[in-house]
């Protein structure tokens, strides 16, 4: 009944925001979706174009208009049509902040970011959108880098790869993806071209800040199988329970893409936490469990983000032995890509380096890559992240 | 002459003067100091110790000095406000890695926590843990080459136009681990004037020897620092450093 109320009026108010939609699709913002209530506007976009969520919301507040009788502004930020992040904030203290009366530090304080967004993931459910994300491919391009240092007769043996990848958001959460791995500069090992990933992932999203992600398919180190994560967030974001279990053989598709595959099944099962430490915008992980190698044990992992980068320092134990490093995940490629469109090209987003410092063994708590979900994704949407990259933005005039 | 080295300050356009020692960290010639650089900065560089004064990490003379010149290539990053970490490679620069020589450059990881932070009457106190791995059964127990674990402070003096800093720490054993790259107590100083604030002249006693250097940070990214290790033999450090 309440829903009907709101699609009423929803439905007479869709030619006042016309323009904030068109404006949006103009600039690539994709499951577009806009009504209002009394004196409350509500917008929903998701953003496929830049390639930082702190970039794509600083543009829609430039972008955004409104009349002058609305008090108050909801945004809800969406990825592969799934409900993210919430943004609420009076219409005047938005004034405020564009004619210089308050700060962008002010206005920040004012407005509300949230991770709780079940009430107004329920308003959007059932409104068309514009400009779907669905059904659309992505052909990216990526490079990784494997390297073995050490070895006396050649003491930097580097492979790198390129990566094609073809992916596409078949509905809300569902994605499939292969990607192909190109070795070149090669003096690791004699490995062929071949498939080094290709999966269908499907993320839900459930009440109560609840996610699941499942994975079919091939994935890295030759792995097939399915692949699940469950996450809870508890108290928002600062901190979340996770469960893994994957059951995996070993199987790739060769460069011809043929099939090879044992029947030894592996088992993944993994528990553990996330406390997300918002003043430093840090992840302080631990996991314990069995891993690929079937050794039991833990991984703890400190992660601090600084807006697109990020820098890990971590610890493995398991009965295989210890191992402890630091990785990097750095921004590469445009900040803005083209348009999502039928078929588009792009780049990937990011460069990962890991590098093992000290390690009694090989194959210590290994894992695999299973793809990107909107869990490894989430960081970027926190409500804290996105505070301090708007305030960054806002106050450089960045859009 | 005057007036031009005010102009290439100005246009470099620095306000403060912050230094990376030869060691990797922040510091002064070759010693710690308590300082910690803001949050978020990241430091990619190389440093210069000449012949004679460069420990070799491997084979039979192992922990002695020998005649070639070294290197240190290192990335630093302030993860917290409080907390330093660092991974550095060290090299001899005569040595090539082949079967024969079994030569590898050497791998050290420090961290340092700021346990004070400077006020009025406070200095700086900063404690910091270098190559120990072994001390946590992650290497073997004679792997380390540069193991310290040390505690320093630093304060900060303004003496009419000059800025003055005084460090002070000392250096020991960890548990049952040696200290091989510092021990006992170490000191020095640095210096810089308010109208230059970015060239500093900056001097330690590492605990063996005392040591000299200049530097400046130019472009606010470009670290530079010219030196004497035992005030004889040229030392130098460069790095690039940005807030991330």
């Amino acid at each position: 009944m309440y829903k009907g109320i709101i699609l009423f009026f929803a439905g007479i108010n869709l030619i006042f925001g016309q323009s904030n939609l068109n404006k949006l699709e103009a600039e690539g913002f994709e499951n577009l979706a806009e009504f209002k209530q009394e004196s409350h506007y509500f917008l929903t976009y998701e953003n496929n174009r830049y390639r930082y969520e702190g970039d794509a919301l600083a543009i829609v507040l430039a972008l955004l208009e409104y009349s002058d009788n609305l008090t108050d502004i909801s945004i809800l930020i969406q990825n592969r049509g799934l409900p993210m992040t919430k943004v609420h904030f009076s219409s005047q203290s938005w004034l405020n902040f564009k004619s210089g009366l308050i700060g962008i530090e002010d206005w920040i304080q004012q407005a509300e970011f949230s991770i709780n967004v079940d009430q107004i993931a329920n308003l959007f459910e059932d409104l068309k959108k514009t400009n779907e994300s669905f059904k659309k491919f992505d052909a990216v391009v990526g490079l990784s880098l494997d390297y073995i240092l050490g070895n006396y007769d050649n003491s930097i043996r580097q492979k790198i790869n390129i990566q094609p990848e073809l992916q596409s958001v078949l509905g809300p959460g569902v994605i499939l993806s292969g990607r192909y791995n190109i070795p070149t500069f090669n003096d690791v090992d004699n490995e062929d071209s071949y498939m080094v990933m290709s999966r269908l992932t499907q993320d839900f999203r459930f009440k109560k800040n609840t996610f699941l992600n499942i994975n079919v398919g091939y994935f890295t180190n030759s792995r097939f199988g399915i692949y699940s994560r469950m996450d809870r967030f508890l108290d928002a974001e600062r901190l979340r329970l996770r469960v893994d279990f994957g059951i995996t053989r070993m199987g790739r598709l060769n460069k011809d893409f043929e099939a090879e595959s044992n029947t030894i099944n592996k088992y993944i099962m993994t528990g553990g936490f996330i406390y997300r430490w918002n003043k430093y915008d840090t992840d302080l992980s631990f996991r314990y469990g069995t891993f690929l190698g079937t050794d039991l044990g833990y991984k703890a992992r400190m992660t601090r983000q600084f807006n697109e980068v990020f820098v890990s320092l971590f610890l493995n134990k398991t009965n295989f032995g210890s191992m402890v490093g630091f990785d990097f995940r750095v921004p590469i490629g445009p900040k803005k890509h083209l348009k999502p469109k039928r078929i588009r090209i792009r780049t990937r987003e990011h460069f990962d380096l890991i590098y093992n410092y000290v390690s009694d063994a090989n194959n210590i708590a290994t894992e695999f890559f299973t793809g990107s979900n909107i869990l490894n994704q989430f960081t970027e949407y926190y409500p804290e992240v996105l505070r301090k990259s708007l305030i960054e933005r806002l106050k450089l005039k960045r859009f | 002459m005057k007036n031009y080295l005010f102009l290439l300050f100005f246009l470099c356009g620095v306000l403060v003067v912050l230094g990376q020692s030869l060691t990797g960290t922040r510091g002064l010639v070759r010693i710690p100091t308590a300082d910690m650089y803001p949050d978020k900065t990241f430091s990619i560089g190389a440093t210069y110790t000449p012949s004679g004064y460069f420990k070799r990490t491997h084979g039979a003379k192992r922990q002695q000095i020998v005649e070639s010149p070294g290197s240190n290539t290192f990335i630093t990053i302030n993860i917290l406000p409080y907390l330093e970490v660092m991974f550095r490679y060290t090299h001899e620069l005569d040595s090539r890695v082949n079967p024969t020589t079994q030569y590898f450059p050497d791998r050290m990881f420090t961290a340092r926590f700021r346990i004070i932070k400077e006020r009025k009457y406070l200095p700086n106190l900063t404690v910091g843990v270098q190559d120990l791995s072994a001390a946590f059964d992650l290497t073997c127990k004679g792997c380390s080459n540069f193991s310290s674990f040390y505690f320093v402070a630093t304060k900060h003096f303004l003496v009419n136009d000059f800025k003055l800093g005084i460090t002070l720490g000392n250096s020991s054993d960890f548990l049952d681990i040696k200290a091989q790259d510092f021990k006992g107590l170490f000191w020095g100083g640095s210096l810089s004037h308010k109208n230059i604030p970015n060239l500093e002249f900056v001097m330690d006693y590492d605990t063996k020897m005392i040591n000299a250097a200049v530097r400046t940070h130019l472009w606010k990214r470009l670290h530079l620092m010219f030196g004497v290790m035992d005030l004889k033999k040229t030392t130098a450090v460069i790095a690039y450093r940005y807030t991330l």
